[in-house]
């Protein structure tokens, strides 16, 4: 970091070259936070967290109580802990567990929520209150909204083989999906064409969707690299497909299967690039989404978080190699999200954590005074 | 108030990135094209000058340039990219002498990851392709195969013709490839075909061909070819015919590749390639430059051998600046433009042993980058002097840099003791073609001999006189040449060997001609005591016309010029010893029209009756450096006092721009003009001048001649105030801290070489001290082995009267990890220019800043801010200070400001913290009360007034932060952003003051703003000044208005200024960009009121708005 400053200073390296260096470098080592904390609010497991990537200021948490609550970030300090700063009203909430929540990718004050109450909801953030249902007549498991798109639909994946895509603007399901077999666990918008969407499910295919066309399936990715039209026959997970993300510079898609295995594919020509996920015994069994999440494009080669038993696996997208195992959660972990260099992990025992980079200094005795906290063991092995 | 500043470019970038040739302001002489930030300048090449023709600047900072070419168009079109991705496609209008634009869009993804190495661009030997890569697996295409400039204007009717085809066709190609390091265009049959030098996901770096079909937009995949190339491999480069393959430049190695199979690589010596360029100047060989780090220049030829590989020749032939671009301007003349140091034209020669090597022709001088600099008043005359760190290693130099008018010096003849110079016209009246000097004691001539075409010194003209000094001297209308000196006054024709002359002397005997103004119908002169006499020159007679006796003697002459048709009076302005009096008389009696007593303790040396602007004034120059004014606005009543110099000042009218002005030859020389009904003071980039006049040579030129006490300088006045900076090598160190000690006057300097050394670079530090008044090295201090300064801090601590210099270091680590350890130290001045060691400690870090806070300093190491709890330079060594670590801050504080018992903090990532100093009469503690939670990568930090923040960050942007209380039980405040500003330029440091000059009359009232000074990697120096709501609301109106004039390119203002940090955007808010609004200044009058008058709701009159822009833009 060093000698690349002194550079930056006379130009000679271009300041983002620093900027991944060092991002990439503390990305690779972050440790429980000290300074961050959340308060327990939700009763019952959290099936899903997201960050929004607009102010980089709000988490939005999803519960198996039904309910949503958003939580400023940028606090800091103890003892204080980060309270939900808005929360849905009892009288509005799920009546079954939330599975899946986002943000409207333009603009905060817009929250989707998907529920295995059968319906998609999207909600203002600043009044907490419903606008729009969907009811999707099945136990919804993923939502998503394109990150680049111009139209605003939502995909769903649902226990429905059919997948659905919901128009906000006319507050009607748009179109139909048909090709997968059995419940639908994940879907994801293409980051670099607005009308690509990926999905993964039951029958252990993911299919790859142009949904501009009225034959919308382009093809489906194959663990041997058959042929991408011959969407029947291709496998790509020998069991369901419950996780799937696209690393943000689009040029790779990372699944997550029930046969505990992580796969990598390229966008470009949708080849599984047989990347091998050292140790990859994740353990995965629930027939739930699994929120993956991967890290900021300044970190390179890009990392993948995935859920694990107690604790969140790191990756290295494109070597396989684990990184860091991030531990501290009292039960098994279902969904992380990165923001910046942070990274926020819920799971069964209501907790959210946060884990960031290592400080520079050690905390010499003296200067301030450290209590050890019962979770910052950590280890990386 | 200080929530709203105003950002200026004092100086605009010297930094070029690219250059390019072509064909782009004619279609028969070839261009040389230059950019420098948002700046681009075209050259031709005039012999051995490179000839500036034309500059312009875009919204938008330069990254690439091409020049293409249009199907049915003699002229290229230049295509430029800038940082926001946006492309502009330019062309030259020579009717109208204006840069038109003729295609602009943007390359935009969301998710996609930038390239490491930069937006790089290619053009197709057509010229009428681009390929562009910016993101990883994108390849962006811009093709120009039938598109045509209409020609809307001068052919009449067929303007729908034009619509389609005229657009050029711009698509996006995904390739696998995700880390693009280097691209080029090849020669190809039939496609378009392009070659990549990528590194894949194991970092193994790769070669790869591609074929583009234009006309489906796609890819053609069949017949790729692919090699592995070498992991140091960093530049492909296509060879022209009769070659169709590709060089591979690397660290270690150069390649050819055929494409199709074959190869070819010699072994080269280590090297970092900075630039190449091919200058295909020898018969058959094609041959390259290549430039690397260190300044090295060597040069590489394919010699051909066989019909698809050639042979490769690599040879050293020399060191010079580190060249970015390299472009051949033909006849071995080579432009190498640098952004680590000056840029060069050289030329390529081969001696009798065919060894190939290069002189340098002309340097063209660049600041870039500066990494620090100081500030400084050395006389306290209000004239502040900056040194800037510049260059990079071999190119490290200091550079002191003042404002004011420059005056550029042609050439210079040695002579000593001038104190004044006339001009002589004659033969018409337009051209001059006589000098008369006049040095102490004597006088000399000089006249231009139209046989020999010559000007030379004529030591025997009859009759005049040489071994007396020239009071006035001045041709007749008639003719002749009249001469004042102390005894005569000598009347002369003004033709060689001509021996008729008249003369005069005050008729009692020994008294003597004490002043004289001739000009070319009168004489005026005084002698005795007191006598004013009017001397008529008829043909070759003198007589007096007129006289007048005064009571005290007269100290100095003025006569105004003759108004055209006699339509209105000549006044005759004069100066009295004794009673401190200043008289106007009319000529043609001698009548006292105005009178006035000078109230200052000194005599009145040079007087001045003129119009400057739209009044008339009466200036009286002291002795003692003062001037003193009358002014018509007021009836000539009130007295107004400036401070010009210290000694003696002499009055020259001339003109600027056409305006009149005066030159002040002074020990500080100094130009007056009126703006607005305003004198604007501009001191002159000179040292002290003695005489001054303006020559129109009998060739045609003019010069502005300036006489110093050892040399008569010909050159020329620049219109317009900027800054100068003048060169000091540091002999291939390169400096990169710089402070300035007040007591010793004297500039402390941290520098460092480093060398290649086993094969790792290896740095050495030193602090050498320098004197501030001629930047000469006057002491080096040795440090440890690999030891780095990284801090420098002159500053007073409580209870000593001296100034001690604060050190920080870092001590580097063998491998180049980030250093564990570093040292503050701090030295004494005494006797002058000795620094002595006091005592030094150690500290487990960097120490990346020092600051003074309270009497004592705080010093950033690492992420940890350091007290210094005790000083006392008098106890035991090893216990003369102590730095205690007081509060742990964040990742890594790069830049720390402090004000009173505020301390700001930088941070690489972590944008900017406040901490407050508790002082309580046992400890002392650190707070932390305020963050921003932004990540945003700092450069450098300043504490503004009225609690709020501003912070220069690594993607070039400027943003203001104020502390806004939250929840109540919430310890640590949240710094909200109140600003945001697009810089465009990395800046590495700021420092409180400016470098316009302090106001010279007493009596003008300043607005105390809070300004200071930034400086930029691009060499670019600026100044960012606190401005009133008021003003900030007066001058957005304005600059919206201006957004809306039409830009080079069509790009929006308003885009190239808005804050960018990769992740989020937004629009400016919180300043106003100086440089736009200064336009405002110099819009032609009508289209100014256009503007003025298409603003809503704008109750400011015009001169208001125009005043206040020039006390804001007053910076140079």
């Amino acid at each position: 970091m060093y000698s690349l400053l002194r550079k930056r200073g006379t130009g000679a390296v271009d300041p983002l070259i620093l900027k991944r260096a060092e991002t990439t470098q503390k990305a690779h080592k972050v440790e429980l936070s000290q300074t961050k904390e959340f308060k327990r609010v939700h009763h019952g497991p959290i099936n899903s967290i997201k960050t929004e990537h607009i102010e980089r200021r709000y988490l939005v948490s999803g519960g198996g109580d039904g309910l949503l609550h958003v939580y400023d970030l940028q606090q800091e300090g103890r003892p204080a802990q980060i309270e939900p700063i808005a929360s849905v009203a009892t009288q509005d909430r799920h009546s079954y567990a939330v599975s899946s929540v986002g943000w409207f990718p333009f603009d905060t004050g817009i929250l989707v929520s998907a529920s295995f109450d059968e319906t998609v909801r999207i909600w203002d953030t600043n009044l907490m209150e419903p606008v729009t249902t969907f009811d999707l007549g099945a136990k919804v498991f993923c939502q998503a909204m394109s990150p680049i798109a111009s139209h605003c639909l939502v995909a769903t994946a649902s226990d429905n083989p059919h997948i659905r895509l919901c128009d906000i603007k006319s507050g009607a399901s748009a179109h139909t999906l048909i090709g997968h077999t059995g419940s639908v666990y994940c879907c994801v918008w293409s980051n670099y064409q607005d009308h690509v969407l990926y999905t993964g499910g039951e029958d252990g295919t993911i299919r790859v969707w142009d949904i501009r066309k009225a034959s919308a399936c382009l093809g489906s990715l194959d663990n041997e690299n058959a042929e991408f039209t011959k969407i029947e026959t291709n496998r790509a997970h020998q069991k369901a497909v419950n996780g799937l993300v696209l690393t943000l510079d689009g040029s790779s898609l990372v699944s997550l299967g029930l046969d505990e295995r992580i796969k990598r594919w390229s966008t470009y020509d949708h080849r599984h690039s047989r990347t091998h996920y050292a140790g990859s015994g994740v353990r995965n069994h629930v027939r739930h989404n699994c929120g993956l999440a991967v890290s900021d494009t300044d970190v390179w080669p890009p990392l993948v978080y995935v859920p694990n038993q107690d604790h969140i696996a790191v990756f290295d997208v494109n070597r396989g190699n684990r990184v860091q195992k991030l531990c501290g959660m009292y039960g098994r972990p279902t969904c992380v999200d990165v923001e910046g260099l942070d990274v926020y992990a819920a799971g069964v025992e209501a907790e959210i954590l946060v884990w960031g980079p290592l400080p520079p200094f050690d905390s010499e005795p003296g200067i301030e005074e450290v209590t050890m906290d019962q979770w910052s063991e950590y280890s990386s092995d | 108030m200080s929530a709203y500043n105003y950002v200026i470019t004092a100086k605009p970038a010297t930094a070029v990135h690219d250059a390019v040739k072509g064909y782009f302001l004619s279609s028969y002489v070839q261009n040389l094209i230059i950019s420098k930030g948002t700046c681009i300048e075209i050259y031709s090449l005039d012999g051995l000058h490179l000839k500036h023709k034309h500059d312009f600047s875009l919204y938008g900072r330069i990254r690439a340039m091409e020049i293409c070419s249009l199907p049915e168009k003699p002229q290229g079109i230049l295509f430029v990219l800038t940082e926001s991705h946006e492309y502009v496609i330019l062309y030259y209008d020579a009717e109208h002498n204006s840069v038109d634009t003729y295609a602009k869009g943007v390359i935009q993804h969301k998710f996609v990851r930038k390239t490491n190495f930069g937006p790089m661009t290619s053009i197709d030997q057509s010229g009428k392709i681009v390929i562009t890569s910016i993101f990883g697996g994108v390849i962006s295409v811009l093709s120009l195969m039938d598109a045509r400039i209409s020609v809307l204007n001068s052919v009449k009717g067929k303007a729908k013709d034009t619509g389609r085809p005229n657009t050029p066709v711009f698509f996006n190609l995904r390739i696998p490839e995700n880390e693009i390091i280097s691209l080029t265009t090849v020669c190809a049959n039939d496609a378009l075909r392009f070659v990549v030098l990528y590194s894949d996901e194991n970092e193994r770096r790769h070669i790869k061909t591609y074929d583009i079909n234009i006309a489906t937009k796609a890819l053609v995949t069949k017949s790729q070819f692919h090699a592995s190339v070498e992991d140091h491999d960093q530049i492909v480069v296509s060879v022209p015919e009769p070659y169709k393959g590709v060089l591979v430049i690397g660290e270690l190695t150069i390649s050819y590749y055929d494409l199709e199979g074959s190869s070819k690589t010699i072994s080269v010596p280590a090297m970092d390639v900075k630039g190449y360029g091919m200058v295909n100047t020898h018969g058959p060989n094609v041959q390259f430059l290549i430039g690397d780090s260190t300044g090295m220049l060597h040069m590489l030829t394919l010699v051909p051998v066989s019909k698809v590989i050639p042979e490769l020749i690599f040879e050293n032939i020399g060191q010079t600046h580190v060249p970015s671009s390299i472009v051949s301007l033909g006849g071995g003349i080579v432009y190498l433009g640098s952004p680590e140091g000056d840029s060069c034209l050289i030329k390529l020669s081969k001696n009798a042993y065919n060894v190939s090597s290069f002189d340098v022709i002309e340097e063209y001088p660049s600041l870039a980058p500066i990494t620090d600099f100081c500030l400084f008043d050395l006389d306290k005359q209000g004239m502040k002097t900056m040194v800037c760190c510049s260059g990079v290693e071999n190119d490290g130099s200091l550079r002191m840099v003042r404002g004011g008018i420059g005056f550029s010096k042609e050439f210079a003849v040695p002579m000593k003791g001038v104190t004044k110079i006339w001009p002589l016209l004659s033969r018409n009246n337009k051209w001059q073609d006589g000098l008369v000097i006049s040095l102490l004691n004597s006088s000399r001539l000089v006249q231009y001999n139209y046989e020999t075409m010559t000007t030379a010194e004529v030591s025997n003209f009859p009759n005049f006189c040489y071994d007396e000094r020239t009071l006035s001297t001045a041709i007749t209308k008639q003719g002749s040449l009249i001469q004042v000196t102390p005894s005569w006054v000598r009347l002369m024709p003004y033709s060689h060997g001509c021996k008729q002359f008249s003369k005069w002397s005050p008729p009692s005997i020994g008294s003597r001609i004490d002043v004289a103004y001739t000009t070319s119908s009168v004489c005026i002169l005084s002698y005795e005591i007191g006598v004013l006499a009017l001397l008529s020159a008829n043909d070759l007679t003198l007589s007096i016309k007129r006289e007048r006796k005064f009571d005290d003697e007269i100290s100095c002459i003025y006569v105004s010029p003759e108004v055209p048709n006699n339509s209105g009076p000549v006044f005759v302005a004069i100066g009295l010893w004794g009673g401190q009096d200043v008289k106007l008389l009319n000529i043609s009696d001698f009548s006292t029209v105005w009178e006035n007593k000078i109230e200052a303790d000194a005599v009145p040396r040079d007087v001045r009756y003129t119009k400057l602007g739209e009044h008339d004034y009466f200036f009286v120059g002291l002795d003692d450096g003062r001037m003193v004014y009358f002014c018509s606005k007021d009836g000539m009543k009130t007295q107004r006092e400036v401070s010009i110099g210290i000694g003696k000042i002499q009055f020259h009218s001339f003109e600027i721009n056409g305006e009149n002005a005066i030159f002040v030859a002074s020990d500080r020389p100094t130009i007056i003009t009126s703006s607005h009904g305003r004198l604007v003071y501009s001191s002159v980039n000179a040292e002290e001048i003695f005489g001054f006049c303006t020559y129109y040579s009998p060739d045609k030129e003019k010069y502005n001649l300036l006489a110093t006490s050892t040399e008569l300088m010909f050159g020329s006045i620049d219109t317009k105030r900027s800054l100068h900076a003048i060169k000091f090598p540091l002999d291939k160190r390169m400096s990169r801290r710089i402070a300035y000690h007040e007591d010793s006057k004297t500039i402390a300097v941290a520098t460092v070489q480093t060398k290649l050394r086993n094969e790792v670079n290896f740095s050495k530090g030193w602090l050498q001290i320098f004197d501030a008044y001629t930047l000469k090295c006057v002491d080096t201090i040795d440090l440890l082995e690999n030891e780095l300064i990284e801090s420098l801090l002159s500053t007073k601590v409580e209870g000593y009267d001296m100034s001690f210099l604060f050190v920080g270091t870092a001590i580097l680590e063998e491998d180049d990890s980030d250093p564990e350890n570093g040292r503050i130290l701090v030295y004494k001045v005494c006797d002058r220019h000795t620094y002595s060691l006091v005592d030094a400690v150690k500290v487990p870090g960097v120490v990346y800043d020092i600051q003074p806070i309270k009497g004592s300093i705080v010093a950033s190491v690492v992420g940890t801010i350091y007290y210094m709890s005790h000083f006392n330079p008098d106890a035991n060594l090893g216990e003369r200070f102590t730095m205690v670590p007081k509060l742990d801050v964040s990742n890594t504080i790069l830049a720390i400001d402090t004000d009173d018992d505020r301390i700001l903090t930088g941070d690489l990532m972590h944008s900017m913290a406040l901490l407050k100093m508790e002082d309580s009469s046992e400890t002392t503690q650190l707070e932390k009360v305020a963050r921003d939670f932004n990540s945003s990568w700092m450069t450098t930090v300043k504490i503004l007034r009225d609690d709020s923040y501003i912070g220069a960050d690594a993607l070039l942007n400027l943003f203001t932060l104020k502390p806004s209380k939250q929840t109540e039980d919430c310890a640590l405040e949240r710094m909200e952003v109140i600003g945001e500003y697009q810089l465009g330029d990395l800046v590495n440091r700021f420092r409180s003051g400016t470098l316009s000059e302090k106001s010279r009359e007493k009596q003008d009232v300043v607005i105390d703003r809070n300004t200071f000074l930034y400086a930029t990697v691009n060499g670019a120096i600026g100044s960012i000044s606190s401005i009133s709501v008021n003003e900030y609301e007066l001058l957005l109106k304005i600059q919206q208005q201006l957004e809306t004039l039409p830009s080079i390119g069509s790009l929006e203002h308003r885009r190239w200024r808005s804050f960018n940090n990769g992740t989020r955007t937004g629009e400016p808010r919180g300043f106003i960009d100086g440089d736009l609004i200064e336009t405002f200044l110099h819009l032609p009058k009508e289209k100014r009121n256009r503007v003025y008058k298409s603003i809503d709701n704008l109750n400011t009159p015009l001169s208001d708005i125009i005043q206040l822009i020039e006390s804001l833009s007053d910076v140079r």
